[in-house]
């Protein structure tokens, strides 16, 4: 029985001392999928599958499935790039945002692609979306994972996602997916929580700050913009949007899904945030047996 | 002839399929496909790998069958279950079709296959076989 770190478990306790999100935090993480709408019907693609494997739909996402598979990729659909393995929560982030045809939309942080390829799918592979990341060792399996869901509506770029700041005004829609400390994915590899160190959590709030303003500074007057993290701690998250509440005009709107959530922290660490953070959505994994997400829709 | 016009003309001739997308070259022949950004900015990639021209034609990469696949009027050649179940092992298949064609089984596009008169040659790449 794999045992978290003092420091790291009472950081956990202040965010959710319940014994469920405990018992959660440890539990196999269900198998789930999207099936990639760019190259085929989502009926057509479930009809196959079901006479091989249990699907269940996810309820907030209308291509999505979790699936009683741990193969998927051995499997024809994901070889063909009909279906995308992707946790059933990080497909939030994409609904969220709601993309549209020809719109111009940034991914700020991409790799390896999943909520890339959803963009794609929501766009119809129309209008243009920017998939940036910072390192360059990241962009070979976004540009694999862009072949094979046939996405032909996209361009790679490699940059600080803080430069984005310089193309004011630019974007209909900015995904920052931020890079965070992983917390909400210990389900899926404990080693997230091996690794956790308080002053990464310092230091990844600083950087996200910085981030969500050059996110926000390049989205047009309104646009929409969506930030989300798989941390559960609210320095990296309700912190970041208080940031960002407190140095611009921008609003928080509500995500309204079919799921269950947490309220959001309104003080942590001795910093009170703004009200609206009440709007955003944070997700631990007891609420729907998932990983552990935190999701906000900011309006310019 | 610009690339782009040479794959029109191809894609036309093999497949009686139009289109407004947007073919680039990058190198050996190989064709990629993309759509235009209004955005001015340097990119380190764009386009999926659509297919190569060959000597004797268009051969059409798995995404390439895909976008072609749905609304070709010919070239394309259906097959059941067991058949297709080979092709994606990687297997040649007996068939009497002559030239590049798309191999389709149901709603699932499994790609592109080259016919000599009495089989298909397979070229689903290897990562991609089942």
């Amino acid at each position: 029985m794999f045992s978290f770190s003092e420091e790291f478990r009472e950081r956990l306790c202040r965010i959710d001392s319940s014994p469920e999100f405990f018992e959660y935090l440890t539990k196999p993480l269900r198998k789930s999928i999207r099936v990639n709408t760019l190259k085929i019907e989502v009926k057509e693609v479930v009809e196959r599958l079901s006479e091989y494997y249990r699907l269940e739909k996810i309820p907030w996402c209308d291509e999505g499935f979790f699936i009683d598979s741990d193969n998927i990729g051995r499997m024809m659909e994901y070889k063909l790039g009909l279906i995308f393995p992707q946790e059933a929560s990080s497909m939030i982030p994409v609904i969220a945002l709601n993309p549209e045809p020809e719109m111009l939309v940034l991914d700020m942080a991409a790799s390896p692609g999943a909520k890339t390829t959803q963009i794609a799918q929501y766009m119809q592979n129309r209008g243009c979306i920017i998939a940036n990341d910072v390192k360059r060792g990241r962009l070979n399996i976004l540009i694999s994972n862009l072949q094979r869901s046939g996405v032909i509506n996209a361009r790679i770029t490699l940059r600080d996602g803080r430069t984005f700041k310089k193309f004011e005004n630019t974007f209909d829609r900015v995904l920052l997916d931020a890079p965070c400390t992983n917390t909400g994915m210990i389900r899926k590899n404990l080693k997230y929580a091996r690794i956790w160190k308080k002053r990464d959590v310092d230091a990844l709030s600083r950087l996200q700050k910085d981030l969500i303003l050059s996110a926000y500074r390049c989205l047009k007057p309104g646009g929409l913009m969506v930030y989300s993290t798989c941390s559960f701690d609210p320095s990296e998250n309700e912190e970041v949007i208080d940031f960002l509440l407190s140095n611009t005009d921008a609003e928080i709107e509500k995500v309204d899904l079919p799921l269950k959530s947490h309220e959001s922290f309104t003080e942590f660490d001795g910093k009170v945030f703004d009200k609206s953070v009440r709007k955003c959505l944070r997700i631990h994994p007891q609420d729907n047996n998932t990983e552990g997400f935190f999701v906000v829709r900011v309006i310019k | 002839m610009s690339v782009q016009r040479e794959i029109e003309e191809l894609l036309q001739n093999q497949f009686g399929f139009k289109t407004e997308l947007l073919f680039k070259e990058m190198g050996k022949r190989r064709i990629y496909v993309y759509r235009e950004c209004p955005l001015d900015i340097q990119a380190q990639h764009y386009g999926i790998y659509f297919g190569r021209i060959e000597k004797d034609g268009l051969r059409l990469s798995i995404e390439g069958s895909y976008i072609v696949g749905r609304s070709a009027e010919r070239g394309v050649i259906e097959v059941n279950d067991d058949v297709a179940k080979r092709w994606m092992m990687g297997d040649d298949i007996e068939n009497d079709v002559k030239g590049y064609v798309i191999i389709k089984w149901g709603n699932y596009i499994l790609g592109c296959g080259k016919g000599n008169g009495t089989k298909i040659r397979n070229y689903i790449p290897k990562d991609r076989r089942v």
